[in-house]
């Protein structure tokens, strides 16, 4: 049972919500593209005082560590960072695909619980036609581990022998909707946010899966993007 | 009370935290970044990643050297700018969130200003006004400073910095990054031999990027008569690049003392740990009777208890940031 402040930074637009014992108590959200750094405090004081609790009283902290933009991804984490560092509390390092997946399992719910033969495949863009992805089964089970994969118009084509339908969801699906158009695909919230944090959250922090709070870094997926000179003299 | 700050800096390749007491530094505790060295630069995306997991053991080594508990701080201060963004990212927000989670207020620093209020961390401190010469990897800038808060810029680089300059010349020669260090220490065994133009720059501005561009054509023209040039002229090419780097830094601020009629002059800035600068200002401060302020090394390089200094004469007027502050890369000297 506990109070757990989460905070998602991983797209354009950022988000942050507290939980208490797995429910929702208070929630705030930025209207602006790519304002996380004026306005990612400003949201969890305002979670504070929508909630009556204040950030000393929280059990810890939980962040989205990425996949997804790297300056917004950095925000979230040293803002978490800073919040738990300075009131020694844990911090939970959370997927970014693995909240997407589970926000598109929570939208289709009583869908979910006969349906077995589904994959959840959500999408963070990443420039072009590149998206970071992984694959969920319809308990959030890992089937495939996150990769960086550019969208073709048979990317998907030899899941459907094995399942059913795929749920394509996450702000890469966006683009992928010209793609892929028949009923094989189905497609779920495109935009991430934190409330999908809250349950992910609670169970990290009953089975004590911190992360290290100094040495933790967003899960970036790809080395720094770095061009050597050739020629000196 | 006592007025208690932890400071962050965190503007370019090194993760600096110190705590500053009343103005007076109780730890400065640094992390460079050994990474760059590979790429002959700082390379942004790199540092961004470094600083966010080299941040918490610095603080937390500061706050250990100072033996200060994060309770009992009264503000956080940080460097907004200028700088990379990235880099700035990482510590402006780990700040902004401390404050928030303590309850106490943000200080937010420039960089620029603090490499020169850096002078106020240690007795003899300078008295207003005084010029400064503010030299360093991203700036090259002469400033009259007539208060803490009072500083204008009479002269600054048109192209590259000075510390460009020295890291450029590095890179040309194969030495490794960053170079200033390691030209300095070759320079001690080398003659300035080889002449160098000194650009001729209206005013008190600079310019550093003609004299980089003949060097690569005078090593060129050298190498095509002689391959091994650079490895049996090493210290002379040194000495000589150095002694026209420097020449054209203090005639400039010889130019500027005549103008302002100001005669107390100061260092700052990571090439003022350079000797030869070091030396060359205390000669003319001696043939010109200058009053002279030279940083201990230590707040020469990027550092956070500069940064911490400055707060706290901030901290004393109540200049205090509200929680929607954001790294300024291009933050000018004016604010």
């Amino acid at each position: 049972m506990a109070l757990i402040l989460s905070i998602e930074t991983s797209t354009e637009y950022c988000s942050v919500v507290i939980g208490n014992q797995g429910q929702q108590i208070a929630v705030a959200e930025s209207e602006t593209p790519m304002s996380h750094a004026t306005e990612l405090t400003l949201l969890i004081n305002a979670c504070c005082q929508q909630s009556d609790y204040t950030l000393d009283q929280l059990d810890g902290i939980s962040v989205s560590i990425g996949p997804g933009s790297f300056t917004a991804l950095r925000i979230g984490l040293s803002t978490a960072k800073g919040i738990a560092y300075a009131l020694d509390k844990p911090l939970v390092a959370i997927s970014s695909l693995l909240i997407q997946a589970n926000r598109s399992r929570l939208f289709r719910q009583s869908e979910t619980e006969t349906e077995t033969n589904i994959l959840y495949i959500p999408m963070i863009d990443a420039r072009r036609m590149e998206v970071y992805t992984a694959y969920f089964n319809n308990k959030l089970e890992v089937v495939s581990p996150p990769k960086a994969l550019i969208l073709e118009k048979n990317s998907f084509d030899p899941l459907r022998k094995k399942y059913d339908k795929v749920i394509l969801c996450g702000n890469g699906a966006i683009k992928a909707g010209t793609l892929y158009t028949d009923p094989f695909f189905e497609y779920g919230p495109k935009n991430i946010h934190a409330n999908a944090m809250i349950q992910l959250a609670e169970k990290a922090w009953k089975t004590k899966q911190f992360a290290d709070l100094a040495y933790v870094e967003p899960y970036y997926l790809k080395p720094p993007n770095i061009t050597k000179p050739k020629k000196i003299l | 009370m006592s007025v208690l700050i932890l400071a962050i800096e965190s503007s370019c390749d090194d993760t600096s935290a110190a705590v500053v007491r009343d103005g007076v530094v109780l730890s400065n505790c640094v992390a460079s970044q050994e990474a760059h060295r590979l790429y002959g630069g700082v390379v942004p995306e790199v540092a961004s990643r470094a600083h966010q997991v080299h941040l918490i053991p610095v603080v937390d080594q500061a706050l250990k050297e100072a033996v200060i508990e994060k309770t009992a701080l009264s503000a956080i201060a940080f460097t907004r700018g200028p700088g990379l963004m990235g880099s700035l990212m990482v510590g402006v927000s780990f700040a902004k969130a401390m404050g928030l989670a303590l309850h106490i207020p943000l200080i937010d620093v420039n960089h620029m200003r603090a490499h020169i209020l850096a002078h106020f961390a240690e007795d003899p401190k300078p008295e207003f006004p005084f010029l400064s010469l503010t030299v360093s990897g991203g700036h090259t800038q002469l400033v009259v400073v007539r208060d803490f808060f009072e500083m204008t810029i009479i002269g600054q680089t048109i192209d590259d910095a000075a510390g460009e300059a020295f890291d450029k010349t590095g890179k040309l020669l194969g030495l490794d990054y960053p170079a200033g260090p390691l030209i300095d220490q070759l320079a001690q065994n080398g003659q300035p031999k080889f002449p160098f133009p000194e650009p001729k720059i209206e005013g008190l501005d600079f310019s550093f990027s003609g004299l980089k561009t003949s060097i690569l054509y005078f090593l060129r023209k050298q190498i095509k008569a002689q391959p091994d040039f650079i490895q049996e002229n090493l210290a002379d090419i040194c000495a000589s690049v150095q002694h026209r780097i420097i020449t054209i830094l203090l005639n400039k601020l010889e130019q500027a003392v005549a103008q302002t009629g100001i005669k107390r002059v100061a260092l700052a800035g990571g090439v003022s740990a350079n000797s030869a600068l070091r030396d060359g200002l205390k000669e003319r401060a001696l043939a010109n009777q200058w009053e002279a302020f030279v940083p201990k090394f230590a707040y020469c390089t990027d550092n956070a208890a500069m940064v911490g200094v400055t707060a706290y004469y901030k901290y004393l007027i109540g200049q205090f940031a509200a929680q929607d502050v954001a790294p300024s890369p291009r933050l000018s000297m004016t604010l």
